[in-house]
């Protein structure tokens, strides 16, 4: 019973500030609107409540009950009070974006969405029931379980030896604590180590990710069922599944960054500030879980910085913020590993790794690291053929015309995170041919995710301009909010 | 490489077919939009086919896991080689939250020494014989350590001849 009713609690703890976020943020605005929110609110929840416990963990505080209480009901009671004037103060001016398309579905539009909600619904539920019983294999042992079970074991603090490497540890001291951390509040909640139903959790969070950008790009106007079929697509790649049957951290980072990139997707589609700081939040959940994630942080905010600067708009100000915002939240855990000489067992220092010698002489690394990530990106069987469909559509709209903007930035962001991930691999340490063949196809989740989330938002767009709403009928912003501008 | 620019050309495939299609009924589409019915209709394929593969996956899962007790889930790890017996017996000699010096072949530290530390948590691995409480041999290549504890007073259990616990003084 205690089991039960803390798992309940923990899941709570991060709804709560989450629906704070959301609603602080103008995107909940009723009590009718929370049931479809709750997804997103666990996972923006997650991120928020997480990155603060970080910023307390990496200060010496002791990330137990006390402290995560503190943190949850701290940060629902400011958000929700911050959404109230805000909300107060939109009602008197400030209005709300338009959403992009409007259009009514048909009736059997609507059939074929209810079947896609309830088999995506169903399918998370008996996942649920297959994972709350998995062993802790691999990576999860080495690394991440280990990791949450000294936190919860050792006083929820770091000064132990077992983080700091004065004493033998984990492996890859040098990955962020977000997950270890959220795994050791798990376990303080159910009031053990409950390492196997710690699995169900992590596919609460992949389900979580699956409905909120859902969830996200709805709110935009984005036809429900042209989003749901990307969608349910990335909710279905066995990759996922295996990688949460396995306790690792790739589908988290994965989801955070996905999450994330849909949102400033959002943002650059004028949709409003709002979306900037949800996806700068998601973006620094990202890159507090996985050094992967700060890469795809990093990539989503120079594509970002890109498109702003190409259009001359007068979003600098919002990139800015958000850019301030993500570099805040990854300042903590990047201070405490350098304050305490922690460094990477894979990866040369950067001043090494951009040396001439050093990158001239494995530039054989660099067809190998193509070869393997492309290769792994076009696994079928793990991927579905995601990457491969993001590819045909944003060309045929940046040839074409259609939605230049999006197809631009959903094939730049993967593109950029891949060369990322190339040249970790180019410059690396550990012999390339063993590395890649233990990790290529984990490393490239993030990659297939912002694909995922770039068919979701794109394929959305491009079909709801098939059947409806033409400038006429659906007025629209465009990113410098003129009224009445179709977004490119 | 070719797997991906296989799929690529199957889908701009599928596109230019929706697109002859479409125009055949009277809809004038562009490439853009025949693309956008085309990674749907691929997606939505690919999807329910992998569906319905992890459906069954997911029941083979909750059947494979379901007798599996904590402990032993936590303990997958000793696959690597690590012999469970003894690792047992490790774990009641050394009591839970003390500190622990390990004397092991070279062999094996890289993943088993990992293993053994995280099954035996939250007792703690020290990197020094001085911090440590209890020292465990594990198939040591020398008996130098067993030689100095032995010295200093230490009381030693044997698992087998070359595994062993000392408690330290």
């Amino acid at each position: 019973m205690r089991g039960l009713a803390g798992y309940l609690g923990f899941v709570a703890a991060f709804v709560a500030p989450g629906l704070a976020l959301l609603y602080a943020l103008g995107l909940v605005r009723r009590v009718r609107e929370v049931p479809a929110a709750l997804g997103p609110a666990f996972l923006a929840g997650v991120a928020v409540v997480m990155s603060l416990l970080m910023l307390a963990l990496t200060a010496g505080v002791a990330v137990r009950m006390p402290a995560f209480a503190a943190a949850a009901g701290g940060l629902t009671a400011a958000l929700a009070v911050s959404g109230f004037v805000l909300a107060r103060r939109s009602e008197t001016g400030d209005g709300e974006p338009a959403p992009v398309c409007a259009a009514a579905p048909t009736a059997l539009e609507k059939w074929l969405t209810r079947a896609v909600i309830g088999l995506l619904a169903a399918f998370f539920v008996i996942g649920y029931t297959a994972y709350r019983k998995s062993s802790t294999v691999g990576d999860d042992w080495a690394i991440w379980s280990y990791k949450g079970l000294a936190l919860f074991e050792f006083g929820g603090k770091l000064d132990n030896g077992t983080f700091t490497g004065t004493v033998p540890g984990p492996a890859h001291l040098d990955y962020p604590l977000l997950l270890p951390l959220f795994q050791s509040l798990f376990f303080r909640s159910v009031g053990a180590a409950q390492l196997q139903q710690f699995h169900s959790v992590l596919w609460l969070l992949f389900a979580a990710f699956i409905w909120t950008i859902a969830w996200l790009a709805r709110a935009r106007g984005l036809p429900l069922l042209a989003l749901l079929i990307p969608t349910a697509a990335l909710a279905f790649t066995s990759k996922s599944h295996t990688l949460v049957a396995d306790g690792y951290a790739d589908v988290p980072v994965a989801a955070f960054a996905g999450a994330g990139v849909l949102a400033v997707g959002l943002w650059l589609q004028n949709g409003g500030r709002r979306y900037a700081i949800l996806g700068a939040v998601l973006l620094v959940a990202a890159a507090n879980t996985k050094n992967e994630g700060l890469m795809a942080a990093a990539a989503v905010l120079a594509v970002a910085g890109a498109v702003v600067l190409i259009e001359r708009g007068r979003e600098w100000r919002t990139w800015l913020m958000t850019a301030a915002v993500v570099a805040a939240g990854v300042a903590p855990w990047t201070l405490w590993r350098s304050s305490n000489h922690i460094r990477s067992q894979d990866v040369a220092p950067l001043g090494d790794a951009l040396g001439p010698s050093h990158t001239l002489d494995r530039l054989d690394r660099v067809p190998k690291s193509f070869t393997a990530l492309l290769d792994s990106l076009s696994d079928g069987a793990h991927w579905g053929y995601i990457p491969a469909c993001l590819l045909v559509l944003a060309i045929a709209c940046l040839v074409w015309g259609t939605a230049r903007r999006q197809a631009a930035f959903y094939l730049a962001v993967p593109t950029v995170m891949l060369l990322g991930l190339v040249f970790v691999y180019w410059t690396g340490l550990p012999p390339i041919d063993y590395w890649l063949e233990n990790s290529a196809n984990r490393t490239v989740a993030g990659v297939v995710y912002v694909c995922g989330v770039g068919l979701v938002h794109l394929t959305a767009l491009v079909v709801g301009r098939l059947g409806a709403p033409g400038p006429e009928r659906a007025p629209a912003t465009g990113l410098s909010g003129r009224p009445g501008e179709i977004p490119p | 490489m070719v797997p991906l620019l296989i799929q690529i050309l199957a889908v701009v495939a599928v596109a230019a077919l929706v697109l002859v299609v479409l125009e055949r009924l009277g809809v004038a589409v562009g490439f853009p939009q025949a693309a956008a019915v085309a990674v749907l209709a691929v997606l939505a394929s690919s999807g329910v086919i992998n569906m319905r593969e992890q459906w069954k996956h997911l029941d083979l899962q909750r059947a494979q896991n379901a007798g599996i007790p904590a402990q032993e889930g936590r303990g997958v790890c000793r696959a690597v080689g690590v012999d469970a017996e003894f690792l047992g017996y490790v774990g009641s000699r050394v009591p839970v939250r003390e500190r622990f010096y390990l004397d092991a072949s070279p062999q094996f530290f890289g993943s088993k020494d990992i293993c053994m530390r995280f099954v035996l948590l939250p007792r703690t691995q020290v990197a020094q014989l001085k911090d440590a409480r209890y020292v465990v041999f594990w198939d040591p290549s020398s008996r130098q350590t067993m030689r100095a504890v032995r010295q200093r007073g230490a009381t030693i259990a044997f698992h087998d001849r070359r595994h062993a616990v000392a408690r330290l003084p």
